[in-house]
């Protein structure tokens, strides 16, 4: 506990801890000292002196956010000297700042524009420096830099240190410095990764979002926070609407959004979004009533006789549910499957309770990591945050990868399997455990494990013994997690494995999925083939871009476009994304997140939908609100989550093939075509508190 | 950013830019502070600060290359670009702009067909401007390769220029 200091801030007493610095003594006490460098969670650089404040005693003005509080010390934060320099710090950023209120996208949340009138500056005291020179667009994709607006500030390049690739620098000196990349080449060349966390911290209208431009003023919007959803780690999003339209996503508390979550929202708003249902009309498609194509659908999947559904990783724990009540109740089918996009999801039903699960947290405070999988960082930018965010402070970091990346680049051991063997090397690093003693003997289930263990062979991956034996003895001790991005039945079966030998059963995997809600297919569906089926329901997947082209009689498709498996289908109903949905998901902690429609839809809610359809069968679902839904869903999960267990490390088969996460390619230069962002996502709303189911 | 325009054509191979920096890495490895003597090294070896030999430093350093570009631009002694064989510097200060500087510098640059702060496209000549050369009793000086001429030697200019311009390039020139 550190020592406690108490000080005066504008005659107010104030007790803090020792190391405190004065700007944040005084926001304790609910005194704001004006700041432009200074941003709450980057390092202080102290340098746009905005903050400087009067201490009784010194001669000299201090710089509120860098100096830390002493016993006795009296603090003056608006005195007539302190004000007046003030004034003076924002006349002279006015003299460099070629800025217009009236057209600025910043305005109502410009800090600049707002201290200006707070201190009534005098904007044009020292005329205008700004040579034509200086750009007002790069001419970025995504996003819109313009240095004329530039205050140097340094906050971009601080989060751009902190948070992604460090691509950003003062570069020149005196009045011809600017804030660019290396050589100021563009962004997209320079390895940024189009996080957008520079936009975050911009005080002024420098850096904003190229779609944002003149959809409306920042007071105009409407924001509501929910959850991201492009992969499974459970960013929180602030979705902002004018208009009712959205206009930006932007990080909510965590502060952090990848370049999908922050620019990969376009899809929701498509012109080829399905608003109305279709029904077939021999060799056509046409657009009908709900009535029409919910009745089509009830007489096509009831006289089918037998009733399969699949249902896609990337809608809500309620959707799912529904869903299979849906097919129980109405079409007596127990034949609901889940289809996680190439994963075996299926398997994992056998692999460990949701407490097992880790999230960014737990990977943040890991003094052990095993990371697993191509493209990891670059498919999952956050995990890699966290990831780096733990080797910084200390941790062993293992990187099981073939080629070099940028985790292998800062890993303590960097493992190459042969292709397709990661498996066969966790099975092998397991192994060198239990023979070096350095299993946890004590944990559960381990016990019965290691006389099979001790038999095996030691599979061939490709890796030195000895490199193996490292790994073991790294991974052995103290708080472990493995991140993957390989999701084989077989690489997190061994993952699994080498946690229990290790006796780590609470947030100790991490399974990386680029859908928001991977495990709520798992827990609450009975999980079945879909084999012999006449009829098939497909929900929010497209077997047939997978590669699995359903076989049916009579097919319904409800998605958010018209997929090839819809192109395929007798009815097609339009579907509610993620982003537009309320309801709950299993997050990447194993907990059990509420979620917000925080993007406008005209469509019913997905679980409506799959009521009326239910009426329309003759046969209604027992749910009068999402309240009973959800209800359901809670139960439902809550009755599985403790039934699973982690499987044994023994087995053969590492042969399995990786299917990698694919790749997120960067849109092309030109900033206007930028929809390669997978389609396939959504994004969701938290605004509820998170309950933990797996407590 | 007028000096950093960039130059992406390099012709050294990685094996080559691993070779020639591994002494100037070796010889500050482990030490605080050294980012512009280390670059200083690096100018001194490649002619100027050659890209790919920026990124190798900033990964042994382990700092983000846009932090060296971040110092070095700060000061005018780093080149971002290739510099010519020789390097032709008038100086512009007070004296020697009374005693006729700015005739000399069009005259070169005309002789020469580039601006102060460029190279020629056959990397032969740079011509550059200086604010001073501490020699004012000299005016109007020029220089080439940090050697002030004469006044004899500045009417032998454009004879030398022509000269240096038929010859041959070797292979040190580069090809351009």
């Amino acid at each position: 506990m550190a020592k406690e200091i108490t000080l005066h801030i504008d005659g107010q007493p104030v007790t803090v801890p020792e190391g405190t610095k004065i700007l944040q003594a005084a926001e304790s006490i609910g005194i704001e000292i004006p700041r432009l460098c200074y941003f709450e969670g980057l390092p202080a650089s102290g340098s746009c002196r905005l903050c400087l404040v009067e201490i009784e005693g010194q001669s000299r003005l201090a710089v509120s956010c860098t100096q830390r509080v002493k016993e006795g010390m009296a603090v003056l934060t608006a005195s007539d000297r302190v004000l007046r320099s003030r004034r003076f710090i924002l006349e002279l950023i006015w003299s460099t700042h070629d800025g217009d209120c009236t057209t600025c996208e910043k305005a109502g949340a410009c800090d600049l524009q707002r201290y200006t009138y707070d201190l009534d500056v005098d904007k044009e005291k020292y005329g205008l420096y700004a040579p034509d020179e200086i750009p007002s667009d790069l001419g970025d994709p995504l996003l819109e830099r313009n240095l004329r607006l530039c205050i140097l500030c340094g906050r971009c390049i601080r989060a751009c240190r902190e948070k992604s690739q460090g691509i950003l620098d003062f570069m020149e000196r005196g009045m011809s410095t600017i804030v660019t990349t290396s050589l100021n080449r563009p962004l997209a060349e320079s390895g940024c990764d189009f996080c957008g966390s520079c936009i975050e911290v911009c005080p002024v209208g420098c850096l904003v979002e190229r779609d944002r431009k003149l959809r409306g003023r920042e007071w105009e919007f409407e924001s509501v926070e929910t959850l991201c959803g492009h992969c499974n780690l459970g960013c929180t999003q602030v979705i902002d609407l004018a208009h009712g339209e959205i206009v930006r996503t932007r990080p909510g508390a965590d502060g952090y959004l990848c370049v999908r979550g922050k620019f990969g929202w376009d899809y929701l708003s498509s012109d080829d979004r399905l608003t109305a249902p279709l029904v077939r009309n021999g060799d056509s498609l046409q657009e009908t009533t709900w009535a029409e194509a919910l009745a089509r659908a009830a007489e096509g999947l009831a006289g089918a006789g037998s009733v399969a559904g699949l249902v896609g990783p990337n809608v809500t724990n309620e959707t799912v549910k529904a869903f299979g009540e849906l097919l129980a109740t109405s079409f007596g089918s127990q034949d609901v499957g889940f289809t996680g996009g190439g994963v075996p999801f299926g398997a994992l039903s056998t692999f460990g309770g949701l407490k097992a699960l880790a999230g960014v947290g737990d990977v943040e405070k890991a003094k052990k990591i095993l990371a697993i999988g191509p493209s990891l960082a670059e498919g999952f930018p956050r995990a890699r945050l966290a990831i780096k965010r733990a080797v910084d402070a200390g941790a062993k970091l293992i990187v099981v990868d073939p080629n070099e990346s940028e985790l292998a680049a800062i890993a303590t051991l960097h493992l190459k399997p042969k292709a397709g063997a990661e498996a066969a090397l966790l099975t092998a690093i397991g192994k060198a455990l239990v023979d070096g003693d350095l299993h946890n003997a004590e944990a559960e289930g381990v016990a019965e494990a290691i006389p099979a263990i001790r038999e095996l062979g030691v599979p061939d991956a490709g890796v030195s013994p000895e490199a193996i034996a490292e790994a073991a003895k790294l991974f052995a001790k103290g708080k472990g997690v493995v991140v993957s991005s390989a999701l084989t039945c077989d690489v997190l079966s061994r993952s699994a494995g080498l946690l229990m030998l290790t006796g780590r059963k609470k947030g100790a995997l991490l399974p990386l999925h680029p859908s928001a809600n991977p495990w709520a297919g798992v827990l609450l569906s009975a999980g079945a083939s879909g084999d012999g089926a006449k009829g098939i329901y497909a929900l929010g997947t497209d077997p047939v871009a997978a590669g699995e082209p359903p076989n049916a009689d009579f097919l319904v498709v409800q998605d958010l476009f018209l997929t090839k498996t819809a192109e395929m289908a007798d009815v097609v109903l339009p579907l509610r994304a993620f982003a537009e949905e309320e309801g709950t998901v299993v997050g990447a902690g194993g907990k059990l997140i509420a979620v917000n429609a925080a993007a406008p839809s005209d469509l019913p809610a997905n679980w409506q939908i799959l009521a009326d359809l239910a009426d329309a069968a003759g046969k209604p679902l027992p749910y009068k609100s999402i309240r009973d839904v959800r209800a359901a869903a809670k139960e439902t999960i809550s009755a599985v989550k403790g039934s699973l267990a982690f499987p044994s490390m023994n087995g053969a088969g590492d042969s399995e093939e990786l299917r990698p996460y694919e790749r997120f390619e960067l849109p092309e230069p030109s900033w206007v075509a930028r929809s390669q962002i997978r389609r396939g996502g959504s994004a969701a709303g938290v605004s509820e508190a998170k309950e933990e189911v797996a407590a | 950013m007028a000096g950093v325009a960039g130059s992406e054509a390099t012709t050294i191979s990685a094996a080559e830019l691993t070779e020639r920096l591994a002494p100037i890495l070796a010889e500050y490895a482990g030490k605080d502070g050294a980012v512009i003597s280390l670059l200083q090294d690096v100018q001194e070896e490649f002619g100027f600060l050659e890209p790919s030999a920026m990124t190798d430093v900033a990964d042994a350093l382990d700092l983000p290359v846009s932090h060296l570009y971040g110092v070095a631009s700060f000061y005018s002694q780093f080149y971002f670009e290739p510099r010519g064989k020789n390097v032709v510097k008038v100086c512009t200060g007070t004296a020697c702009h009374i005693r006729g500087a700015p005739a000399i510098q069009a005259r070169l640059e005309e002789q020469l067909g580039i601006g102060p702060g460029e190279t020629t496209a056959d990397l032969k000549f740079t011509l550059e401007t200086v604010n001073c050369v501490g020699c004012c009793a000299l005016a109007p000086v020029v220089s080439i390769n940090d050697r002030v001429l004469n006044r004899r030697e500045q009417r032998k200019l454009k004879g030398w220029i022509q000269t240096e311009r038929a010859e041959e390039p070797t292979s040190q020139e580069g090809a351009s």
